[in-house]
């Protein structure tokens, strides 16, 4: 007798082990995609499933085991070819096979043990801890936090989570709806059996016999006394009133936000300032859309003119021509005034440029910077590969003196790039120059 | 109209139907199979990876250990370095064997009549495994093993449950009571008995008790010895009798313990069960292809993944991982039919039983009373010790040299036939460790004894003594020949 089953559509069911081993191992994870963040290809990392290495050392399960290094054993070997009874045979040098320890029982020698990681595990271990910095609560927006509130009454929870009045409430529900019927039939009952006794007690009166109505009366009784004690029988209190107070982990809406993305795309821009550059902007973007569903984000690009673009454009923006930081400027401020007032909206700034500038475009780039960064949360400036500080970068220093929102930096190698990154987003206090 | 079962090599649910059917027909008739009804189950390669993590068992509950084994394991896969196997079979009732999707028809065929047959049969009537194992009872109780590890992770959190399971398996391989037999399971008696046991435990909670000042009466008891005798059972003593150990954690030593007891028969005969399910399966083959039920191609196709799974590499090849069950374990089973079929002088001599044309009735003999040790003791015959070319290696610690003990010759068969049997039973048991004193009216540590002479590796037992300690909640102590190993000091300091 047989039956065949086809299991293909149940699916695994790892997950829960993969889970666990994860939690193990969170910290070197978390390490190890820092690693891979500050050097690979992010496009890479962040599209793929990763496998990361973890040392099996970091998950060794040890048992009583033999040492056979540091023991005499005799062992049955196939394939003899040459060897007599008594062939003496030069031990291998430095213990290599049948010396060494006894495997674990699962037979594994590896050292290291492949962890593979989904797209948004991996991000959330990328940017495990950051945040936007000095968000503030607007008009009511879509930027979305999570908050546990109180969703009502549930029949099961932890005892610290009961509600009493709820329960007794339910509880005398149940007394009331479980006796009304039984002390209705009860009444009745008492009804006739106290018109019965006065019959009875009428025919005694009349010297008739009464042993017809005794017989009734007892009967009555009896019933009497079983509805009387199933009434009692009911419970004060029941596992089914009890009532727990329930919280639930809601998606609360509390503010706007909007990121200005700024590149400069000039000539003077090269193919390593791009890269820099782009480095900068993706894990901005990536980290925006992991954590934020609903931050806004706007793409401008500018050489001597600037536009604003699709994301596609920006990241694979490829154009040339003189450098001037103003028109940007005056574009980002044109579009906050009229799509994102700041008064109902987080506006932040993040300008990455190599710090190449039309002279006298510095002090245009000034006045509109006066204008602008009040109204701004955060202004992130990123000069990219200059041995010097820039004029651009020596006036954005200067005006950050009076304007603590403005925050600049310098990266001139990828592996700058991520820890920069973590630093700029890592507390609410951010530091004026990093 | 042709007989074939099947000619072309796609495998559909009609033709695993009828070629289970023409199989169950030649295992009754020809080979007297008593078998478990058979659940045959048509999975993916992701769940066989599934499988392999949670050693085989369609129920298991959740362990990091798992998920590393099947990190490691598709890792291996994904990078070709190992292959599945074609199928993986579970010692229940009714018998569930898996069946990888990529197989080809032929190989669903081989691997019904080697699972669904072979180890089915040997499950069912080895005596190792009727005594040690529950067929029935075992899918119930690993899904109440899961769902009370699942409950007790709510309760007291994960990381809490983890704890107790890393210890546990630290010293599963010392939770086996080699001289006992165990009572069978079931799932429902045990939820039974561990609900009372918490029902009792709420009764035994006497508030008032705790207001009464505590009284000084001195010991009157004389230090005796604890436990009486020696323990080898190290999960079942801490599980009895850890001073300190909450209920649940308990309960969770009792599943490893239960588990790993109906994993250990598979341990003690993979020679023969691998052995005796290739010897079902190449006779079953043949026989369908006698029949005129398979092609010639087909035969072909099995003979080709036959040679590679009981092919024996030698010992300086490249591909040599020791001993191979399958190969050893057929060409014995293989042996004792020919032994009876076609005897020489030689096994005259050797087996009582040579020449007795019955061979059925010395296979299933074989199959039924013995497990690998003493399966090799019994009947590894000179003839498979010279197919093998078997020789034996010496090893002692201060030589420089190995020697060689015993060739296949006259003079070391039986030599090499002992130490062989040796070597299985050393490489299938843990070292011997047991409990051999409490000290109960004192500072409660635990004093633990190795019995057995061969060398410890020094770290990995200092680490697990550190587990121990860990379930134990006192000091713990291993005594060895020349000297005593301590549990390293637990982490509480850093934790206050």
């Amino acid at each position: 007798m047989s039956t065949i089953i086809d299991r293909r559509s149940s699916g695994t069911r790892s997950t829960s082990n993969q889970e666990r081993l994860q939690r193990r191992v969170r910290a070197r994870l978390k390490s190890a995609v820092e690693k891979m963040a500050r050097s690979g290809s992010i496009e890479d990392l962040a599209n793929a499933d990763q496998p990361i290495s973890i040392p099996t050392r970091d998950l060794h399960e040890p048992s009583f085991r033999r040492d056979l290094s540091n023991s005499s054993w005799e062992r049955v070997l196939p394939g003899n070819k040459e060897y007599r009874r008594g062939d003496e045979i030069n031990k291998p040098e430095g213990g290599a096979a049948g010396q060494g320890r006894e495997g674990s029982p699962d037979g594994l020698g590896d050292d290291e043990v492949a962890i593979v990681l989904s797209a948004d595990e991996f991000l959330d271990l990328l940017f495990d801890g950051l945040a936007l910095p000095n968000l503030r609560k607007t008009a009511q927006g879509d930027v979305q936090a999570e908050q546990w509130r109180r969703a009502g009454f549930i029949k099961d929870g932890s005892p610290s989570r009961m509600h009493v009045g709820r329960t007794m409430r339910a509880a005398r529900a149940r007394r009331l709806a479980l006796r009304a019927g039984k002390r209705r039939e009860l009444q009745e009952l008492e009804e006739a059996r106290s018109k019965l006794q006065e019959e009875i007690s009428t025919r005694i009166a009349r010297k008739e016999d009464v042993s017809l109505e005794q017989e009734r009366l007892k009967n009555l009784e009896e019933q009497i006394s079983i509805l009387a004690r199933k009434i009692k029988a009911i419970p004060f209190i029941d596992e089914a009133d009890l009532r727990f107070a329930h919280i639930d982990q809601q998606p609360h809406p509390i503010t706007n936000a909007v990121m200005f993305c700024v590149m400069d795309v000039s000539g003077s821009m090269g193919e390593k300032e791009k890269d820099l550059a782009k480095r900068f902007f993706l894990l901005l973007y990536l980290f925006l859309h992991r954590h934020y569903q609903a931050v806004q984000i706007v793409f401008i690009k500018h050489h001597s003119t600037a536009t604003e673009c699709t994301e596609q454009a920006f990241f694979g923006a490829r154009e040339g021509g003189g450098t001037l930081v103003s028109p940007a400027i005056m574009l980002t401020e044109d579009i906050m005034t009229k799509r994102f007032p700041p008064e109902r909206w987080n506006v932040y700034v993040a300008q990455v440029s190599d710090g190449d500038n039309y002279f006298a475009d510095n002090t245009v780039v000034a006045e509109h910077l006066h204008q602008l960064l009040p109204r701004l949360r955060n202004l992130f400036y990123l000069e990219v590969n200059r041995e010097n500080a820039s004029d651009l970068l020596q006036l954005y220093e200067s005006i950050a003196e009076d304007y603590p929102e403005l925050i600049t930096a310098r990266a001139s190698a990828r592996e700058d790039i991520y820890p920069l990154f973590r630093t700029l987003f890592s507390s609410e206090e951010v530091p004026n120059h990093v | 109209m042709s007989k074939f079962l099947f000619t072309d090599n796609d495998w559909t649910f009609p033709r695993l139907d009828a070629v289970t059917e023409a199989i169950a027909v030649i295992a009754a008739e020809e080979l007297h199979l008593d078998t478990y009804p058979n659940q045959l189950e048509v999975i993916s390669a992701e769940q066989m990876l599934d499988a392999y993590a949670s050693i085989g068992l369609p129920v298991y509950y959740a362990h990091w250990s798992f998920g590393k084994q099947r990190a490691i394991e598709s890792g291996q896969y994904r990078r070709g370095e190992m292959g599945l196997a074609y199928e993986l079979v579970i010692n229940s009732d009714p018998c569930i064997s898996y069946l990888m999707e990529e197989n080809t028809m032929t190989m669903q065929t081989l691997v019904i009549a080697h699972a669904a047959f072979g180890h089915n049969a040997f499950f069912k009537n080895n005596a190792f495994f009727r005594q040690w194992t529950d067929a029935e009872g075992i899918i119930d109780y690993l899904a109440f093993a899961q769902r009370y590890i699942a409950q007790c992770e709510e309760r007291f959190g994960m990381d809490a449950v983890t704890d107790v399971l890393d210890a546990a398996h630290a010293i599963s391989r010392n939770g086996i009571d080699r001289a006992r037999r165990p009572r069978h399971l079931s799932a429902r008696e045990e939820e039974q008995r561990w609900q009372e046991r918490e029902r009792y435990l709420e009764q035994q909670v006497l508030e008032i008790w705790r207001t009464l000042p505590p009284t000084h009466t001195p010991s009157t008891h004389s230090p005796d010895i604890f436990p009486s005798e020696p323990q080898e059972n190290l999960l079942y003593f801490i599980e009895k009798n850890a001073p300190h150990l909450e209920g649940w954690k308990r309960e969770i030593l009792r599943i490893v313990r239960k588990i790993t007891q109906y994993l250990y028969p598979q341990g003690q005969t993979k020679i023969m069960n691998e052995g005796f399910a290739c010897f079902v399966h190449y006779h079953i083959m043949h026989s369908l292809h006698a029949k005129g039920l398979l092609t010639d191609g087909t035969l072909l196709e099995f003979y080709a993944s036959h040679t590679a799974v009981v092919m024996q590499p030698d010992f300086d090849d490249r591909r040599y991982s020791g001993l191979n069950p399958y190969a050893l374990g057929f060409a014995i089973f293989q042996d004792i039919k020919r032994i009876c079929v076609a005897p020489t002088e030689e096994d005259r001599r050797w087996f009582s039983f040579a020449g007795d044309p019955d061979w059925l009735k010395h296979i299933h003999f074989a199959m039924r009373e013995f497990r690998d040790e003493s399966f090799v003791l019994q009947y590894l015959s000179p003839k498979v010790m010279r197919d093998f070319h078997l020789f034996s290696l010496h090893n002692k610690v201060d030589e420089a040299t190995y020697r060689v003990s015993a060739i296949h010759d006259d003079a070391g068969y039986q030599h090499l036939r002992e130490a062989l049997a040796q070597q299985i039973a050393d490489s299938s048991r843990p070292p011997d460790i047991q409990v051999i004193s409490v000290d109960r009216w004192g500072d409660r540590q635990l004093r633990l004894k190795q019995m057995d002479q061969q060398a410890l590796d020094l770290e990995e037992a200092q680490k697990t003594l550190g587990y121990i300690q860990e379930l134990w909640g006192y000091d713990v102590h291993l005594d060895m020949e020349d000297q005593t190993l301590t549990a390293p000091q637990p982490r509480s300091d850093d934790e206050a």
